[in-house]
């Protein structure tokens, strides 16, 4: 327990304490600028700086978009004399990371809104400005790229008032990129941000908003300190499950972690206390002290249910154990990832696992084979079926090869979203026509200020899984924005659609089609997969099936050519190396009755132009 | 039995599709590598004992002055006894053979010339780079003929980009109208860091598609047997008793002594390779030292099966249990998979490819 001049110390300390995340649109400016305000405040020093200091994974960087929260520490001697404590929690800005972003909001008081001068709001902003005024926090509006040539300030202020109801006549100008305004932001988190709440005398009350795994410390559990104090050599527990831990070490991130003696009531920090399990840390729970613990948790979150499935396997069979190991990892600081072992005839063990959205997958997919280098097969993605069957029972397949025999179907319900569009207007005819197209229901439409409009749309979501992201980005130049929660299960016409190869049925390849669509995309399935996998021995047939009825058919013609033309004495160890070569493509191709499947294969679904 | 290979590195201009060691040098060059060359023939005078077959290749080994031929000739006169030579080969470009260098050669020993003629269209020669006409082939022949070099090989390359099927016929009917003695045919292949990758990768030029391919080698095996060529080897033909003694070697694993910049060797059970670069096979032998750069254990029952299935009698089954000790069936079990796909046959206690197999050949050497 903390003694008497160090709980004063950290009273005095809380009310100079300032918890603020950024709100902001991919491509707004967010990570530049929080960027900035780590140069302003000499957090780093140059020598340390590096393009986007919060995005730490290599991932990030590479695509330019925050996946993980990160929690900073940033020391700042305001104009009052006074040191200030801000705590910056970065947020990811796409549709599939909600769940993320409120987490980062609950262990805030106040949210930079940032809106790109030139472009305006976009649905995802919309959706994560509305979290934050659920979450009570103080909004404080920044229009950024002030300096770019299409900027329209006064535009964009309307429309911020317009759009969201915020006051925005106060709202800071800046340009991240030339380092306008980042002072005012500075003066501004000062004045306009509450201190957090909170009373260090209470029992300990800890919030865990992410976790980490530290080879040599275990899981460390990142917290933003509610009530009380917590320090080395306390005995915590975490309060759903009762265990309890000793605390090795408390500190912060300043970017890198940082020992402190003690965190208080707003701090935002991280503890290690050689925690094993993924399991005993739980991102939403609380951590309260085994001596004086408190009497209730706090609120905690409620975790996003998947909304798309896909089955991964490993290439290399052996590979199993490890990708659940990878899984189990990845999941400590994801909760809502979630997966379960699945066999599949045509790629042998592996799991169902259940992602946000596409980018979720795709990134998740992308981490296990690079973090953990472990080469993957992913099928194509589902959405979860409600199957009325004839017997009057309901089944949920989230696994197209788990669908029952059609006679035993008697309607098939697939989920269809709230699809919210923010367009220029000029682009709402192609937007139409793409939305009808995937069979949307058009909603309503609204103008948003004279030149920008909302549409919104009921949609499945099988076609907003597919390609339908990149078709609005192509059908609007790029300026369309999509957000998309779940409304309610339809019923829909739709079939099973089989792939066969060399006349053996791939469970993997299956997919739910709409009716009236399943002539083109079997078409279109069978010509990619012709193209995909290589020539044979023997002449091999790809065609699509709808219950035992063959739709359509490629035919991939037998190899007829596969020799090296010249080899004498000079080159036999070269030539032998090429062999080499091509045993171990075979290797990585997946032997399905008879034919060797290359990895994308199992993707192709996706990436048709139909 | 055994072989010597002599590479020669130097080129006049440096062909699209190459990517064998070589480059392009002045005479006073050729002439610092020639007397480096014979420095290690005598170096290896142990080693060339026993020696049968000889073949200069390249490179370009024509381009060298008649004087730069006899050193290197007199260098192994020196060490082995010419008469022992059965078969002695050199690769030449056609337009290097006047009266004189044919002459030449026949004074040297050489009975076997083998020329690169690669096509006989004029736009093909040049896409490649090849510095001849069509015509100095037909001149090459005859002169070669003349001066009593009876035994001589076309070189023909076939699948060339945009090739057409009529184009390649009018190459198949340009050489059976030459009637050489021997022909190699190979398929082009787009090699690593060569100019034909570049200009693939870079979408200017289409290479042939495996269709193409294979309906362009079935023409060429047609018509060469038609016209009394046995198909005995997947890239080689020739009339009766012309086989390439010292290329068999090769196919059969026996022993061969590589000399020059970059050439391979196999003696005992070892691979050797001399140094790549000719700076320094040059520095080494300058300075007395061996320039052998790596010196490996061979993979006798791979190497000898990948290399003797290449023949059309292929690798006789009695041969493999008395030289490497095993049943190939045993030892390889992937290959009754192969036998059903018809890709190979066992006739006469031999193990060989079928017809299929000569065109799908990597598909049974990945088992090994």
């Amino acid at each position: 327990m903390a003694d008497k001049a160090q709980i004063d110390a950290l009273k005095a300390r809380q009310q100079r304490i300032r918890n603020f995340s950024i709100i902001a649109h991919i491509d707004h400016g967010k990570s530049t600028l929080a960027d900035r305000i780590l140069e302003h405040t000499k957090s780093i020093t140059a020598r340390e700086m590096r393009e986007q200091m919060l995005d730490s994974m290599d991932l990030e960087r590479e695509r330019g978009i925050t996946i993980k929260l990160n929690a900073v520490e940033i020391n700042h001697v305001h104009s009052d004399g006074n040191a200030y404590v801000f705590h910056l929690i970065d947020t990811p800005g796409h549709v599939d990371f909600t769940y993320e972003v409120s987490r980062s909001l609950a262990a805030c008081e106040g949210a930079l809104l940032v809106v790109d001068a030139a472009q305006g709001i976009e649905a995802q902003t919309l959706a994560n400005v509305y979290l934050a005024i659920d979450n009570n926090l103080e909004i404080i509006p920044v229009i950024n790229k002030i300096d770019l040539p299409a900027a329209d300030v006064e535009k964009v202020r309307k429309d911020i008032e317009d759009v969201i109801g915020l006051d925005a006549s106060h709202a800071v100008l800046t340009s991240a990129k030339e380092g306008i305004g980042i002072e005012e932001i500075i003066n501004r988190l000062v004045t306009d941000i509450p201190a957090p709440k909170g009373d260090v005398d209470k029992p300990l009350k800890a919030l865990i908003f992410d976790s980490f795994y530290d080879p040599y410390r275990g899981i460390v559990p990142s917290i933003r300190i509610v009530d009380g104090t917590v320090e080395k050599g306390d005995i915590i527990k975490i309060m759903s499950t009762g265990k309890t831990f000793e605390v090795v070490e408390v500190g912060v991130m300043t970017p890198k972690q940082t020992p402190r003696a003690a965190l208080g009531p707003g701090d935002v920090g991280y503890l290690t206390a050689s925690i094993k399990n993924a399991s005993d840390v739980r991102v939403g729970d609380t951590i309260t002290l085994k001596k004086k613990a408190a009497d209730a948790p706090l609120p905690g979150y409620r975790p996003l249910s998947p909304m798309v499935y896909c089955g991964l396997f490993p290439i290399d069979s052996n590979d199993y154990n490890d990708l659940r190991e990878a899984l189990e990892r990845l999941k400590l600081n994801d909760a809502s990832l979630i997966y379960e072992p699945e066999t599949s005839q045509a790629l042998g063990f592996g799991f169902r696992t259940g992602f946000l959205g596409m980018l979720h997958m795709e990134i998740i997919q992308e981490r296990i084979e690079r973090e953990f280098k472990i080469d993957l097969i992913a099928t194509a993605p589902s959405v979860v079926y409600h199957v009325h069957q004839t017997d009057g029972t309901m089944k949920k397949i989230d696994n197209p090869s788990l669908m029952p025999e059609t006679q035993h179907i008697d309607r098939i319900e697939e989920p269809f979203v709230e699809a919210t569009l923010l367009t220029p207007k000029d682009y709402v005819g192609n937007i139409m026509e793409l939305c009808q197209s995937k069979r949307g229901r058009f909603q309503t439409m609204k103008y948003l200020g004279d030149a920008r409009v909302q549409l919104i749309y009921h949609m499945p979501l099988l076609e907003i899984v597919y390609d339908f992201f990149d078709k609005l980005k192509s059908q609007s130049k790029g300026y369309a924005s999509l957000d998309y929660e779940f409304h309610s299960y339809q019923a829909s016409k739709l079939v099973k659609m089989d792939i066969l190869i060399n006349g053996h049925s791939v469970d993997a390849l299956s997919t739910i089609v709409h009716r009236e669509f399943a002539y083109r995309r079997g078409k279109a399935i069978t010509e990619k997969l012709k193209d995909l996998i290589p020539r044979h021995m023997f002449e091999v047939p790809v065609q699509a099936a709808i219950h035992n009825k063959i739709i359509a058919r490629s035919t991939i013609r037998a190899m007829r050519k596969n020799v090296l033309a010249k080899c004498y004495g000079g080159d036999v160890s070269r030539k032998k190396k090429l062999l080499e070569k091509q045993k171990e493509g075979k290797k990585r191709m997946k032997s399905v009755g008879n034919v060797d499947v290359p990895q994308e294969a199992f993707l192709t679904v996706l990436s048709l132009d139909d | 039995m055994k072989g010597i290979y002599v590479h020669i590195p130097f080129c006049r201009v440096i062909c699209t599709y190459c990517d064998f060691i070589k480059e392009v040098a002045k005479p006073k060059r050729h002439r610092r590598y020639v007397e480096a060359l014979c420095r290690e023939i005598a170096m290896a005078a142990d080693r060339l004992n026993g020696a049968t077959t000889l073949y200069l290749g390249g490179g370009t080994p024509s381009l060298l002055d008649d004087d730069d031929l006899r050193l290197i000739f007199d260098a192994i006169a020196e060490v082995i006894l010419p008469a022992s030579l059965q078969e002695v080969t050199i690769e030449a470009n056609p337009e290097d053979i006047t009266e004189a260098k044919a002459a030449l050669f026949k004074r040297l020993g050489i009975n076997r010339v083998s020329l690169g003629v690669q096509t006989f269209h004029p736009d093909a020669l040049r896409f490649l780079r090849r510095t001849h006409e069509p015509a100095d082939v037909f001149q090459a022949v005859l002169r070669l003929q003349t001066a009593g070099i009876m035994n001589i090989n076309l070189d023909l390359i076939f699948a060339l980009p945009n090739q057409t099927m009529a184009e390649l016929r009018h190459d198949l009917d340009e050489i059976v109208r030459l009637d050489p003695t021997h022909v190699s045919a190979y398929s082009l292949i787009v090699e690593e860091g060569t100019r034909l990758k570049t200009l693939i990768d870079q979408g200017e030029v289409t290479p042939a598609d495996e269709d193409t391919e294979a309906d362009m080698f079935n023409a060429v095996i047609d018509t060469l047997t038609t016209h009394g060529y046995t198909h005995y080897e997947i890239s080689n033909f020739a009339k009766p008793s012309c086989e390439s003694a010292h290329n068999r070697m090769y196919w059969e694993n026996r022993e061969y002594v590589g000399l020059g910049v970059g050439a391979h060797g196999h003696e005992g059970n070892r691979r050797l390779l001399n140094t790549p670069r000719v700076k320094d096979y040059l520095e080494r032998l300058e300075n007395h030292t061996s320039p052998v750069v790596a010196d490996d254990p061979d993979e006798g029952i791979k190497d000898t099966l990948i290399m003797g299935l290449r023949l059309r009698e292929g690798v006789s089954l009695k041969t493999m249990h008395t030289r490497h000790g095993v049943d190939v069936f045993t030892h390889y079990p992937a290959l009754e998979k192969a036998r059903d796909n018809g890709l190979i046959e066992v006739v006469k206690g031999n193990l060989r490819l079928t017809h299929k197999g000569m065109l799908l050949g990597n598909e049974v050497f990945m088992i090994f």
